[in-house]
């Protein structure tokens, strides 16, 4: 692993992270609550698929954690999701990374509604409703894929991050 | 050449063992509300988070609260002029009722059932987006400014909800309209007493248990009895919107509405109860200062 040797690319997991965590606390009027891609989740997706080797299940566990405690959301809830979907990640990189990006787009909706059922799961056994709007969080987290994808790519090139 | 494949059974092992560890947490936190130490750290931990997610929402209330129009403040002036001189002649005519009731009461060698001594302190709802299935919102104080787990919290209209999570300077207030929250409550016309229960996201209060021939009618305002030990007696909850009897039932079907309009609220009133606790002074940090209202 080369690429261990610069420096800069030590920086762009951390700073992307916290960039999500930010920009995902910001208020926006509840009308458009809903519709709000959840970047986090996405940032873990990217990250496990793009650098298995420094994001997986651990940290997807720890960010869901300071999730659920930002949000005062359950305890875990977010930090079980985010892993399962870290595992989801890891388990197919190696063939998700090839594909064209309509297929990926796919998988990354596919793994986003693993994670809704599992909160789902939980939300039901523990007595609460999934809120209205539960769902409409996935296209607009799709559609930010190309964008990340592209975006991240070109950062990850001047920063020479690899797996 | 470990770089092209990543270990899967020792992943999925690792990955089983935080399922486990999730579930534990879940059910400690949930279930016996046992984690509130570590959580008050964690969320200490991402006030700087929180705060920079804050500012762009305070920056822009500060900018429009700065090119507001002239004759805009002038009319919001008048208009804060005339409701304090309401005020004050309704708190002249407060102490007057007061004294003469607890004269009353010493007639009737009864212990007053209101707890008029209370401390109180501004707190200022923070505009970070919060975990959509609890209805609840974020304040900015915290243990530092004397904040405890339990306290009750009311806006200027009516009771707001609970503290439920305390960091160092900030706090998550549980609204009583989320489907988790119930206050003892007492009908104020009737004095029927009821129990009021949120509705979660409908915003709505159910009185769940009313006998099918309680004294009730649409239109009147429960206060909180002081049954419960959070609340202190006497402070408007809701005001009853429809009451449903369904034919051969046992139990009323109750709804009311919060008065305090939760979603709408900018500012909450911290209170103390001041015989144990009064809001220790930070007079650098908190620009409203804390108002003792004595008996």
């Amino acid at each position: 692993m080369n690429d261990w040797a610069t420096r800069r690319d030590v920086w762009l997991i951390p700073v992307t992270f916290l960039a999500a965590l930010i920009i995902d606390r910001m208020a926006v009027p509840a009308s458009l609550a809903v519709f709000r891609p959840d970047l986090v989740a996405i940032m873990v997706v990217y990250w496990s698929l793009m650098a298995p080797h420094r994001v997986g299940v651990t940290v997807a566990w720890v960010l869901g954690l300071l999730v659920d405690v930002a949000t005062g959301g359950l305890m875990g809830l977010t930090a079980a999701v985010l892993s399962l979907q870290a595992y989801g990640c890891l388990l197919c990189h190696q063939q998700v990374r090839v594909l064209p990006r309509f297929q990926q787009m796919l998988f990354v909706l596919i793994i986003l509604v693993v994670g809704k059922l599992l909160a789902a799961a939980v939300l039901g056994v523990i007595g609460r409703l999934p809120p209205p709007g539960f769902w409409l969080t996935l296209p607009a987290t799709v559609l930010l894929w190309p964008i990340v994808e592209e975006t991240l790519r070109r950062w990850r090139k001047e920063a020479a991050i690899s797996s | 050449m470990n770089t092209l494949f990543i270990q899967a059974p020792a992943i999925t092992l690792r990955f089983l063992m935080l399922l486990l560890f999730s579930a534990a947490i879940l059910i400690a936190d949930h279930r016996y509300r046992a984690l509130e130490t570590p959580r008050g750290w964690l969320l200490t931990m991402m006030q700087p988070v929180q705060a920079i997610a804050d500012w762009p929402a305070q920056r822009w209330h500060r900018w429009s609260a700065a090119v507001a129009a002239r004759t805009h403040l002038l009319e919001e002036n008048q208009r804060l002029r005339e409701t304090n001189h309401q005020l004050a002649i309704e708190h002249q005519r407060f102490s007057t009722l007061q004294a003469e009731n607890r004269r009353l009461n010493e007639l009737l060698q009864s212990v007053s059932v209101s707890n008029p001594a209370m401390s109180y302190q501004l707190a200022r709802v923070v505009q970070v987006s919060l975990d959509p299935h609890i209805q609840q919102v974020q304040i900015n104080s915290g243990s530092a400014q004397g904040v405890f787990l339990g306290q009750p919290v009311i806006s200027s209209a009516g009771v707001f909800g609970q503290v439920v999570h305390v960091a160092v300077n900030s706090a998550q207030v549980l609204l009583l309209t989320d489907i988790s929250h119930a206050l003892p409550v007492v009908n104020q016309r009737s004095g029927q007493r009821a129990i009021a229960r949120g509705e979660g996201p409908s915003g709505l209060l159910r009185m769940p248990f009313l006998a099918a021939h309680a004294d009730v009618q649409p239109g009147d305002l429960w206060l909180t009895s002081g049954l419960g030990k959070t609340f202190p007696a006497g402070y408007p909850v809701a005001r009853l919107k429809a009451v449903v009897i369904p034919p051969g039932a046992e139990f009323a079907e109750v709804v009311a509405v919060p008065v305090a309009q939760p979603e709408k609220v900018q500012e909450v009133l911290l209170l103390w109860p001041a015989a144990n606790h009064a809001p220790e002074e930070h007079p650098d940090e908190n620009p409203v200062e804390a108002a003792v209202i004595d008996e």
